[in-house]
Formats: structure tokens, sequence, C-alpha cells
């Protein structure tokens, strides 16, 4: 496992593996499903359809999805997004700006995976 | 007592902010942390009359204040103040305000809807609580309610440990508001925190050189964010300049903005801190931060052990079930799984008494939520219904998504990503209050 790669991609590989008292196996397994996660996607619809109630709920879960994972700068993306959308959004261009970061993150942190898992 | 008023205050603050007016929650006098009350009861009370405030102001502010008066050794009364600057009311509509179905006029009641109910419940409420309840309003002005309620104190107390064994803490708290300053000073001697106030930014300055001069420097500013002159950005901006790195700044603003956030991290605040400063959410924070600056002097980590005991996890999400299943087994107890709440409910049920010892619930899971999991769990015949920590697992830590964990009948809550030592200490509690 290439943890420069993970760590440039904003994952924290020594905090995921700490979550599995140093299991790396199970860290890495976790990571790799990362990559069939259907919560982003499912976000992805919610900001097409325009639906931030959706996109909220899906926003919610990722947090956690995330910050479990280390997923660190995806994590942070996302609670700006959640936090945001929390107070009732409104603004579509500010709305757009955020999840454009979530999608950013989200895609280099997915990179970064099969990057590292050679996959 | 206070976290509860905390997460009203929330909720209240954030209609507020919908409707651009000016939200406050003020603890005029120290609260006890526990009391005992009908919580229900206060919150029907509360959320009513801080409800219409919001509905009947147009622009301004609306204000909760809360204070303690003792009365005798093992009862005090709070007082809960709703005022507004809305329209007010004339004399005649004060006094038959209580009655049902009343209302100003038909105007009135187009323009703002209900039926007139509301204000009759709360009397009601208030009367069954042995309390009593006023008004004062000028028409065009605005209405201040004030609600004084009866309480036990609770035998139960927070057990902090003392701070000092990690470390010596001197605070200064800047606050041109001086009910501001006695109340977090208040505070602050409870959980053991030498304090001095100051009631500018250039005093506080003055003040941390003078201790600084005396060997006897501060270690932590509480700095508020709105104050004539030197605002509390500016005044963080000059501490940094002044002050040694180690330096601890919060920012306490009755205003809870990520762009506010923001810009107090960028003039070098360590923290953004949301008022009322409660203190039981201070301690962690000090416990939190110097735990982390005084590593090297505090004693090892308490090792969780919890063998022998079985958790029901309800997740729907596969990664993070894995994690949790991961730090939960890590502290002893034995696992299983529900996909969503219907399943954690129907394992539940479906157990023998003391099988489960307890619940670690998500919140939002498709089919049946942690909220009304929970719910069910209290209301079923199972004889571990009522006694079964139920411990709320989630990504929103909100104070009004704790709120709402708290009044499903959830006993604490904690917040993903999974902190294994917040997870253990939050199931120590619970087990603790459960056999207490």
């Amino acid at each position: 496992m290439n943890t420069e790669i993970l760590a440039a991609h904003g994952i924290d590989y020594e905090a995921g593996v700490a979550r599995f008292r140093g299991n790396e196996a199970l860290y890495e397994k976790l990571l790799s499903m990362v990559l069939k996660d259907t919560t982003f996607p499912r976000m992805r619809e919610a900001y097409d359809a325009q639906d931030d109630a959706e996109l909220f709920e899906g926003a919610h879960e990722l947090k956690g999805v995330s910050g479990n994972a280390a997923l660190n700068k995806l994590y942070e993306a996302d609670c700006r997004l959640v936090e945001y959308l929390r107070t009732g959004a409104g603004d579509r261009q500010k709305t757009d700006a955020l999840f454009s970061a979530v999608e950013a993150a989200y895609d280099n942190a997915v990179e970064g995976i099969r990057l590292a898992l050679g996959l | 007592m206070t976290c509860g008023i905390s997460a009203i205050g929330d909720v209240c603050k954030s209609q507020c902010e919908t409707r651009g007016l000016a939200f406050e929650t003020r603890f005029e006098t120290d609260v006890d942390e526990w009391l005992t009350g009908d919580q229900h009861r206060v919150e029907q009370i509360l959320m009513n009359l801080l409800g219409n405030a919001v509905k009947f102001t147009e622009e301004g502010f609306v204000r909760l204040s809360l204070s303690q008066r003792e009365a005798g050794s093992d009862k005090v009364f709070l007082r809960f103040e709703v005022s507004d600057s809305g329209c007010g009311m004339s004399k005649q509509m004060q006094q038959r305000l209580f009655k049902p179905f009343e209302q100003e006029n038909v105007a009135s009641a187009q323009k703002y809807g209900g039926n007139g109910l509301g204000l009759s419940i709360v009397s009601s409420l208030v009367n069954m609580m042995g309390g009593s309840i006023r008004v004062e309003s000028v028409e065009g002005t605005g209405s201040i309610f004030t609600v004084n309620l009866p309480f036990n104190r609770s035998g139960a107390q927070i057990d902090l440990p003392d701070l000092q064994n990690v470390g010596p803490l001197h605070a200064l708290i800047v606050d041109n508001d001086a009910t501001e300053r006695e109340y977090l000073s208040t505070v602050l001697d409870h959980i053991g925190v030498r304090n001095e106030q100051t009631a500018n930014g250039a005093d506080a300055l003055l003040a941390l050189a003078r201790a600084e001069r005396e060997n006897d420097s501060f270690n932590i500013c509480f700095v508020d964010w709105r104050m004539p002159g030197m605002d509390g950005i500016e005044t963080t901006r000059r501490i940094r300049e002044l002050c040694r790195e180690d330096m601890i700044v919060i920012i306490v603003s009755a205003y809870d903005h990520y762009q506010a956030n923001e810009s107090a991290r960028a003039a070098g605040a360590n923290l953004y801190i949301t008022k009322p400063v409660i203190q039981s959410s201070l301690y962690d924070l000090f416990a939190a931060m110097v735990g982390e600056r005084f590593e090297e002097k505090t004693e090892a980590q308490p090792s969780f052990d919890f063998s022998g005991r079985r958790a029901l996890i309800a997740e729907d999400n596969a990664m993070n079930r894995m994690v949790m299943q991961s730090i939960v087994e890590s502290l002893g107890l034995a696992c299983d799984m529900a996909e969503d709440g219907q399943i954690a409910l129907d394992r539940f049920t479906a157990s023998k008494p003391g099988d489960y010892d307890i619940v670690l619930m998500d919140i939002q899971m498709p089919n049946m939520d942690g909220l009304e999991a929970t719910r069910r769990i209290r209301a079923s015949a199972h004889s571990d219904a009522r006694s079964i920590p139920v411990i709320a697992v989630t990504a929103n830590a909100f104070n009004e998504d704790i709120a709402k964990s708290l009044s499903a009948g959830m006993n604490a809550h904690v917040s993903k990503p999974i902190d294994k030592k917040i997870l253990a200490a939050a199931m120590e509690k619970a087990f603790k209050e459960m056999h207490a």
C-alpha cells in the first residue's frame, strides 16, 4: 500500500488503520468499499435534480462515511456543504460551489484509492 | 438544564436567522446543570413562547433570558424571560391573553394565523407545574413574557475530575457586557479555572501584558465577537501579536455562522463557540484542549474494557458498520448488527432480557430512522425497554439533532467519525447511570 499516494489524495492511512486496531487489510478493504459506495452518486443525482433536501441527506451520510474512512479532504469539503444546506441553502451559486468542491474531493479520493490499491 | 435550554435556543436561532432577526440566549445567573422537573413541559412552554415571539416580530430581536433563584436547600425557581421587539399588544388583549381562542383582532388573526390556543395551553402548563406567568407589552414596541417555574435540585451532579492536575489554567474574559462576563466567570469558577475580566480589547491587552510582567500569564482568553471599538477579531489579532503562540484564544459569539468561524480562525483564534457557554461543554472543551497541550503531564489514558457485554448496532451504511464493529469489538463488547431501525427494533424486542447491554443507533436510516426506533424500543413491553442505554451515533452534531435524540429517549449522542475514547466514555457513563 502506497501511503504517500493516499496522503497526496487527502487520505490519512495511519488514522484509518488505527480504527481497525492496526489491521491494514481491513482498512484496505474499507477503502475498496469506497469505490462501490453509492452515497456520492446519490448526491450527484440529487444535485442534478436540484433537490436540496435529498442532497442534504446524502451529504450528511457522506460526512459519516468519509470521516470514518479517514478521507480527510473529502470530509472537510463535505462538512462545509452540510453546514450550508442545514441552514436552508437558497443561494444556488453557493450550493454549486460547495458541491463542486465535494465532487472534486471525491474524485480525488477515488483516484488515490485506485492508484494505491493498483486498481 | 443548561443543555436543554441551549438546544431550544438553537431551534429558535435558526427560525430567527430565516426571518432576519437577531436571537440571543442569555444566562443572567449561574444555573444548575441538573435539576429535577418536567423537561417536556418546559420545552413546550418555551417553544410556544419563542415561536410566538418570532411570529410577531418582523424586525429586531428575540431573546431568551434565564436566571435561577434559590428557594431552600433542595429547591430552586427558574425565571424564563422571552422578550421581543415585535408588534406588542394592547392592554385589553393582555388581560384576556391566556384565555382560549383569544387573538388581538380579526386583522391580526388573518395576518399571523394561529388559533389563539397556544398561550392558553402555556398558561395551563405553567399552572400545572406550580409556576406563574405574566406579560408586559407595549404596542409597537414589543413584549416580555416572564415564566417562573419551581424545580428540585437533583442528586445527580456531573462528576468532574480536577482540571488542575493537568496544568494551571488562568483565563481572561473580554466582553463589554457585564452580565455575560459575570456569567462566564461563575461558570469558570465552578470548574476550577482562575479567571479575570476586562470590558474591552484595549484593557485586555493591558491585562495580558501586566500578567506577563508579573509572571502570572494567562493561557486562555475568551473574547466576545461583537464589542464596540476594538471588536473580537481585532482583539484576537492583537493578542496573537502580543502573546506566546500557545495562548488559547476562544471567540465567543451569539451568532453561529460558518463565515464568522472562518474569520475567527483567520484572525488566529483557536476556537469559535456560540453563546450560551454552558458548564459541561466548557469543561469538555478544556479537558480536550488541556489534555492535548499538557499531554506529557497527564496520567495514562483510562483503558476501557466492556468484556462480557453485548451491543446492538443499527447502521445502514456498510462501511460505517465495518468501522463501528471494529471499534466496539476493540472495547471488548460482542456485536449484533442491524441494517436499519426496523431490524434493530425487531432484534431488540425478540431478545431475552439482558441479551443486550447497549444499543448504538444511527439516526438517518431507511425504513425506520433511529429516532423512531428508539421511541418504539422505549415504548415496547420488553423488560429492558426503559433501562437499556441507547446512544445516538450520527454525523450530525448540531444541538437540535442532539435535542431530538434525547427527546426520543436516547441517553447520549456521539458524532461520526467515531472516536473510540469518546464512544467508550459515553458508554461507561451510560452504564453507570443505568446502575445508579
